[in-house]
């Protein structure tokens, strides 16, 4: 019934990957004027099993997408290749089938029926990582700044490219953009997005390796010293709830091993639920029976309707109202998980006080919950009989997942620092909890760069555009990441470069990597951090960041020097698509 | 090599630096670098030049060394004019304009330039040797900017360039007379109105500035219009009034820039920065495009006294359909003929001032370094700044 370890994470991407299928196919619907006759029998053109239709038109922003033929190749020919830390190619050839680079070298063939466009004179590099940036980020959906850990990135973008900011960045050669939404203290996760205008299938677009807890200080966090120190502190606190929850759950895990071995050998079980409504503690108060019977009804309203059908691709059986976008899973969530409504004011279980995300005030939202207790199984002891008692799960606690997952080193940190006492306790925070640690922003960091580059961890360069820093941050922001950017290279500490919070475009990322070079930054580790370094940092250099055979085909071709950023881009190319040519 | 030449060249130079500069003998200097670039689109190979009394005595390909002079070989370095920044109110502490009235022509940014302030330092720095100091457009009516050569020895050139007037949003406040555009515009009108158009016959020193303007000679008005419409305005009050206005466009006026281009004025425009959005960076190109002379400015930007937003802007907007070349122009042979001063600064040739920027490479790329700034012929920036 349970996995192992962190049992249900496979269950949380796969719900995030269906809703997103789900949302491309409603908004491919909804958009296209005349859909392409449906699977009989599928519901909103999904398959049973959550994959989108391949053979279904996606719409995008400027006309349909340019269909390839399948298995058609496209040959980059007569190109130079740069690659940082790797010999420069001449007149080389690069093959790209489907989402792949097939082939890269000066004595390639090629394949018949390729599509092949001649690079004279043009220079490829692999497509450009923004590190940090906000592209492609709906302002409108950007949190409200209280600590929020519960905030993922995926559900705050712009997947239609409304304000045209893909595009743009497509057009100067940023190819891939790192984005993290939130503005408390907990951040929430951020996310690696692939740059592609209007496809709305979260496989294709977000790169699930790169996906990082972000931790805000710095200018978003406020001037005030007493406010950093508690915010700090609080963090502190909470990372040590966090370890207790992480032993706890490993106990648990544990004890029901030994439950289940037990239930093997045949031992007599008390049905589920029974220890727990034994052991609470009085003051607790226990939640009454949901009113709702397992089951369905039919659906009650359009949003209904959506999560009901989400559920059934889930495969759970699902009761969920409200108008909340929310659906939260835990890790460890049983098999058997059914989803269960709260009202408004009702305590959702989860810990915090008052008001919260996943809890408007006045609203009806959906929330997880189990369903126990479960009606007696055999196997379950009778009243009277000795039996061994099933484990009690810890209290699920939605704001302590993820720093569980970071401190099982399963997702990595990102703290975002800019003054010399944030990173100093960034640093400090990231040992004592062995925290797979980035470090962010860095403004001030070249006072302290030794002690980053005695820290060991990678940083990635991006200067804040937030109304409230002090004014002229804007350029001197950029001049800041130059300078730092050289420094860091002296100091071999690994680093990425992005645009940083605010920014209202990617496209700058082109300048800042000149400035570097100008600052002192040799042109290939400007190359590679944004490209080659960038990926590794964010944990994605196996299929992004490089030009080789089996890596994924997300390639720029420009019209000459590609860190001269009046070089204009002939070509970018993600994950084998053209999706934008001059 | 070279840095070892230039450390001994400044040792020397040091040591007078606390004397005044016409008290130091008339020093020659010669910059050589691969290629000079004269103004935008320009090229000398094997470029020298020949610096005296501040001033460009000879500029050529391959020219002799006069005796005497020190020789600065840049080796593969590209020197092209010091940038002009002909519309900005940064470099001081305080600001210049006062918003307790509207109408304020008598204002003289001048008087506010204040010697060896570090904002004029900073922007002598990064290759910014002159600038137009301006007051803002939060006055209908500003008052008059001051032309200013940059550098630790910030020095007015030019008490009065022209006269600042303001139609966009900025100067229409609640609190304060005009509260509108159209307030605005109408007072505007009666003071051209007042103050005619012979300042030999008016006393009242800010009527007399407005009299000036009006007369087509000597002062230029230039007129901050935050839309396409009010762009369309001022059109039609040069018509009427019979000078010739400058337009700083405070917001998009594209719409208007066929217009502005038959009328022949030129438009000052700000560069882009980083949260403009993909529109207003096109803007330049689009005036462009139109046939309007245009120059880029810094002024009322929140980065504004950040001196090198203006050649990173320029880039940027190259980078987003501008021409290379024409953005090079906008902050340098642009500004300075718009302010009426590109036979000092702007360019480089025999006579003009020896505003000169060094880069490691095409000044227009970012990637260059810029290595050393001259003003009028003395070192203030680079990464081989004097000590």
């Amino acid at each position: 019934m349970f996995r192992a370890r962190r049992p249900s994470a496979p269950a949380v991407v796969a719900l995030t990957k269906i809703a997103f299928a789900w949302l491309a196919v409603a908004g491919a619907s909804a958009a296209a004027p005349a859909p392409a006759p449906q699977k009989p029998g599928s519901e909103a053109g999904a398959d049973d099993d959550g994959r989108q239709d391949a053979s279904r038109p996606q719409t995008r922003r400027g006309g349909p997408r340019r269909p390839a033929a399948p298995g058609a190749a496209i040959v980059l020919e007569n190109v130079r290749v740069l690659r940082p830390g790797e010999p420069e190619l001449d007149k080389a050839t690069i093959v790209v089938r489907g989402k792949r680079i097939l082939a890269v070298g000066t004595k390639v063939a090629v394949p018949e029926n390729a599509r092949r466009i001649d690079g004279a004179g043009a220079v490829v590099t692999a497509g450009w990582i923004d590190a940090r940036g906000e592209t492609p980020l709906d302002p409108a959906s950007a949190d409200d700044g209280a600590p929020n850990a519960e905030f993922r990135a995926e559900d705050a973008l712009d997947l239609l490219d409304r304000e045209g900011r893909m595009a743009d960045a497509l057009s100067q050669g940023i190819a891939v953009s790192y984005v993290a939404a939130g503005r408390g203290l907990q951040g929430g996760t951020g996310v690696l997005v692939r740059l592609k205008p209007g496809a709305t299938d979260a496989e294709s677009l977000t790169v699930e390796e790169a996906k990082a807890l972000t931790i805000v200080g710095g200018f978003a966090r406020g001037f005030q010293t007493v406010a950093r120190l508690t915010d700090w502190a609080n963090l502190r606190r909470t990372l040590r709830d966090a370890q207790k929850r992480r032993e706890a759950l490993a106990q648990y895990e544990e004890d029901l091993e030994k439950f289940l071995e037990a239930k093997r050998k045949g031992a007599k079980t008390a049905p589920r639920g029974a220890s727990e409504t034994k052991d609470k503690p009085a003051e607790t108060p226990v939640r009454p029976p949901v009113p709702v019977p397992r089951g369905r009804r039919p659906p009650r309203s359009e949003e209904e309707r959506e999560f009901l059908a989400i559920a059934r691709i889930l495969g759970i059986p699902a009761i969920v109202e409200g108008r909340d976008g929310g659906v939260f899973l835990e890790e460890g969530a049983p098999e058997d998980l059914t989803l269960e409504v709260l009202e408004g004011d009702e305590d959702c279980g989860c810990g915090s006080p008052g008001p919260h995300s996943h809890h408007p005030p006045g609203g009806i939202a959906p929330l997880y919950a189990w369903q126990d207790p479960s009606p007696p199984r055999p196997g379950d002891a009778q009243p009277g009989e000795k039996a061994v008692e099933r484990p009690k799960r810890p209290d699920f606690n939605p704001g302590l997942t993820l720093l569980v997952s970071a401190l099982r080193r399963e997702i990595p940190v990102r703290f975002e620092v800019r003054r010399i006492d944030e990173i100093r306790a960034a640093i400090a925070l990231a040992k004592e909890f062995r925290l797979r640690a980035v470090l962010e922003g860095l403004d001030e960091g070249i006072h302290v760069i030794d002690e980053i580059a005695a820290s060991g961890f990678p940083v990635v360069l991006a200067p804040v555009h937030d109304p409230a820093a002090p004014a002229a941050s804007l350029t001197l922001g950029f001049e800041g990441t130059a300078s730092l950017a050289a420094a860091c290279a002296k100091r071999k500490i690994p680093f990425a470069i992005g645009t940083g919070r605010g920014a209202h475009t990617t496209a700058w990322l082109r300048a800042q990597a000149a400035m570097a070079v100008a600052a002192g930054l040799s042109r290939e580790e400007a190359l590679a951090a944004v490209t080659s370094r960038a990926a590794a940092i964010l944990g994605v250099d196996h299929e992004l960041g490089s030009i080789r055979p089996g890596a994924e085909a997300t390639l720029v071709l420009f019209d000459g020097d590609p860190l001269d950023p009046t070089t204009p881009v002939r070509l970018t190319l993600v994950e084998g698509e053209i999706l934008y040519q001059r | 090599m070279r840095t070892a030449e230039f450390a001994l060249a400044f040792a020397f130079s040091a040591s007078s630096a606390g004397e005044p500069l016409d008290a130091a003998p008339p020093e020659r200097l010669v910059v050589k670098a691969s290629r000079i670039v004269p103004s935008p689109g320009k090229s000398i190979p094997r470029g020298v030049l020949v610096i005296e009394g501040g001033k460009i005595a000879a500029i050529g390909t391959d020219l002799g060394v006069p005796k005497g002079a020190r020789v600065l070989d840049y080796g593969d370095a590209v020197v092209c004019a010091g940038f002009v920044n002909c519309h900005t109110a940064a470099g001081i502490d305080g600001a210049v304009t006062d918003t307790t009235e509207a109408f304020t022509p008598a204002i003289c940014a001048a008087d506010a330039v204040e010697r060896r302030r570090r904002g004029f330092d900073r922007a002598a720095a990064v290759g910014v040797t002159t600038i137009g100091f301006s007051p803002d457009g939060r006055n209908v009516v500003g008052g008059t900017a001051a032309l200013v050569k940059t550098g630790p020895e910030a020095s007015v050139v030019r008490r009065e360039a022209y006269l600042k007037i303001s139609l966009s949003n900025a100067a229409f406040d609640s609190e304060r007379f005009p509260t509108s555009l159209a307030g605005g515009l109408g007072a505007l009108n009666r003071a051209w109105k007042e103050a005619g158009s012979d300042p030999a016959r008016v006393k009242e020193p800010g009527a007399k500035i407005l009299a000036r303007a009006r007369a087509a000679k000597g002062l230029r008005p230039w007129i901050e219009a935050g839309d396409p419409a009010v762009a369309r305005q001022v059109i039609a009050m040069a018509k009427d009034l019979g000078f010739s206005p400058v337009v700083v466009a405070a917001g998009d006026l594209t719409e208007a820039a066929s217009e502005l281009a038959a009328a022949k004025i030129p438009v000052v425009v700000p560069v882009p920065v980083l949260d403009s959005d993909r529109r207003e960076r096109r803007a330049p190109a689009e005036y462009a495009k139109a046939g309007v002379e245009i120059a880029f400015c810094t002024m009322g930007m929140r980065n504004e006294g950040s001196p090198e937003s203006l050649r990173l802007g320029a880039v940027l907007a190259a980078a987003t359909g501008l021409d290379r070349v024409a953005a090079f122009a906008a902050i340098s042979t642009n500004p300075a003929k718009i302010l009426g001063c590109e036979a000092e600064v702007g360019s480089l040739d025999v006579g003009r001032d020896a505003d000169l920027v060094v880069f490691g490479g095409e000044p227009m790329n970012l990637a260059a370094p810029i290595l050393a700034v001259f003003a009028s012929g003395v070192p203030v920036g680079g990464e081989e700044r004097r000590p």
